[in-house]
């Protein structure tokens, strides 16, 4: 079960890739950042995260994204994951809105 | 700029290499020949005298005695080298030529590597300097490959990899380099290719060469790294080096022994067959 929290998170924080030189190559992403020169190979599942994120994607629009190829893999996984790289500068990642549901059982 | 023109020149040549305009001017005409001796092969003159880079070389003409004769190099406005030995001065341009080349052409994109052929595999061997490129490509001549280049190998916008135009640099247990044509090993020069085979590898006192393969992707990163026009035109190399790749087997390891390392390379190119 989740926390209104998470679900907040997962629904309103959206992430948007940064400007890079982006190749595939054999399932793999590479970056280039032309701001710092420096290169970053993704793996299948990160590549794939990234590229989702080519507009302004929530959490949960990303793991849709994924699912075809990763039917199981979880909305709370891809937001960790998501929540966890802007500090490697691969996306921006902004709090859209604030969520108006009522605190449950109010 | 205006100091150094002022110096008075005796001759000069403007010329074209890998599709860069480049100028030298020299105080003393003898001079000329012998620093146009060290430019890459294939270099066309040109009419005009606009260039992207201007070298400058100031060489003694009066000897007096005791009196310090300096050769000095310029390149552009830099000050690059100022040595007694004009032998000096022509190895400083000679590098400094092929770091230009390798950061700025755009006719072929230039990789910081050692490059040899056997019986079809092109094999590259990415590396900075002092990383042994010269040395594992010297065991390979010797074990009958072809020559493409100790230390930039140079490939064009479809990823085919082309010989350079330079013979081997051997470094002297002075720490000094002489230069080893490869036909003096036995070896001939390679005709273009494709790169079949990355050997990503770098001497450990205690290594054997083990290799585990990585990801064309992985590779590509340690490509990237010894690719000096990366940062100036990143699209273009990571387009041409992504076709470079297309059809490559990636290995990576520590090396030990030289002679083992090629032995054992041949053996497994041997064992497969040619794609």
């Amino acid at each position: 079960m989740r926390t209104r929290e998470i679900s907040d998170e997962l629904g309103f924080t959206r992430f948007k890739q940064k400007k890079f030189i982006a190749r595939k190559i054999d399932g793999e992403v590479l970056l280039f950042d032309e701001e710092t020169s420096t290169a970053h190979c993704l793996n299948g599942i990160a590549g794939e995260m990234w590229m989702a994120c080519k507009r302004k994607s929530t959490a949960i629009e990303v793991t849709e994204a994924l699912r075809p190829k990763w039917p199981d893999i979880e909305e709370e996984v891809v937001w960790a994951s998501l929540s966890q790289w802007p500090r490697q500068s691969f996306w921006r990642k902004r709090r859209t809105r604030k969520s108006s549901r009522c605190p449950e059982g109010s | 700029m205006e100091k150094i023109d002022r110096l008075g020149w005796a001759a000069g040549v403007a010329f074209q290499v890998f599709g860069l305009r480049i100028g030298i001017r020299v105080g003393n005409p003898l001079v000329l020949e012998a620093v146009l001796s060290r430019v890459p092969a294939g270099w066309t003159r040109l009419r005009s005298a606009a260039v992207d880079r201007l070298y400058s070389v100031v060489t003694p003409i009066i000897h007096r005695r005791n009196v310090r004769h300096l050769c000095v190099l310029y390149g552009d406005h830099t000050r690059l080298s100022r040595t007694e030995r004009i032998e000096d001065l022509l190895d400083y341009f000679e590098s400094d030529l092929d770091l230009h080349i390798a950061a700025n052409s755009q006719d072929r994109l230039f990789i910081h590597a050692g490059a040899v052929k056997w019986k079809g595999h092109t094999i590259l061997i990415p590396g900075h300097s002092h990383t042994g490129k010269t040395t594992l490509v010297t065991e390979f001549l010797k074990s009958g490959a072809a020559y493409y280049s100790d230390d930039f190998a140079a490939v064009d916008h479809a990823g085919d990899l082309h010989p350079y135009p330079r013979d081997l640099s051997v470094r002297t247990q002075s720490n000094g380099s002489e230069r080893v044509r490869p036909e003096d090993l036995g070896a001939t020069r390679a005709q273009p290719g494709p790169i079949s085979f990355v050997l990503l590898t770098e001497y450990a006192e205690d290594g054997r060469w083990s290799p585990s393969a990585v990801s064309r992707g992985q590779g590509m990163l340690r490509l990237l790294e010894n690719t000096p026009s990366a940062r100036k035109q990143p699209g273009f190399a990571l387009e041409v080096l992504q076709k470079a790749v297309e059809s490559a087997e990636i290995h990576q390891g520590y090396r030990g022994d030289k002679q083992q390392t090629v032995q054992e390379v041949l053996n497994y190119l041997d064992g497969r067959s040619l794609s």
